[in-house]
């Protein structure tokens, strides 16, 4: 089922990045839903590799370790997301300086990787006071 | 936490596969806690103790803070 579902997934990602491809190439076009569907079809490889299930983590539900490894995993891809997100902030806008930043959509995202966890701990310790 | 389930795994002739279908967990997991890459849940060290016929003071032991 893992060798099925990462054949699977790779047809897909590659149906997906070579249909993008060609439209960079004879448009010079990069279109919104390639970058999104691109993702999806990377995260069902990943997922494939890791956990033989292109959900993620279906058939390890009783395993302590792979639950051990989906939640320190978590916590780092908080932490990665956070980096990246500011890193495609400052990339994309090519200033350094806060107050030039033209993209306040993306400046307000990278924000909310600041207060997104302290939010969530904050309500989530309510169930234990 | 040191452990000592390697050695009682011999002791009993009990394979890491075996170990891991009886604590219903899988064989990649007992092999992390005998490495001492995991440290195991309570209920983890409890029906591991109880597989092997030990009490958890036997098979655990934890690190000395000095």
């Amino acid at each position: 089922m893992k060798k099925f579902n990462v054949i699977v997934s790779s047809i897909l990602l590659l149906a997906i990045a070579g249909h993008g491809g060609y439209r960079w190439v004879r448009y010079e076009l990069l279109d919104v839903s390639t970058i999104i569907f691109g993702c999806i079809a990377l995260s069902y490889l990943l997922n494939s590799i890791t956990w033989g299930d292109y959900e993620g983590g279906k058939y390890s539900e009783n395993d302590e370790l792979d639950k051990h490894i989906k939640t320190q995993s978590a916590r780092i891809g908080y932490y990665a997301l956070m980096v990246l997100s500011a890193a495609v902030l400052f990339l994309s806008e090519g200033v350094t300086a806060l107050n030039d930043i033209q993209n306040i959509p993306l400046a307000v995202v990278v924000g909310l990787t600041f207060i997104v966890a302290p939010i969530t701990e904050f309500f989530y310790s309510r169930k234990f006071r | 936490m040191k452990n000592r389930i390697k050695e009682f795994r011999e002791i009993g002739n009990i394979s890491q596969g075996r170990l891991a279908e009886l604590c219903n967990v899988s064989r990649q997991t007992i092999n992390a806690i005998e490495n001492n890459k995991y440290d195991p849940s309570l209920q983890l060290a409890f029906d591991l103790a109880r597989n092997l016929g030990v009490t958890i003071d036997e098979l655990f032991q934890p690190y000395s803070k000095e």
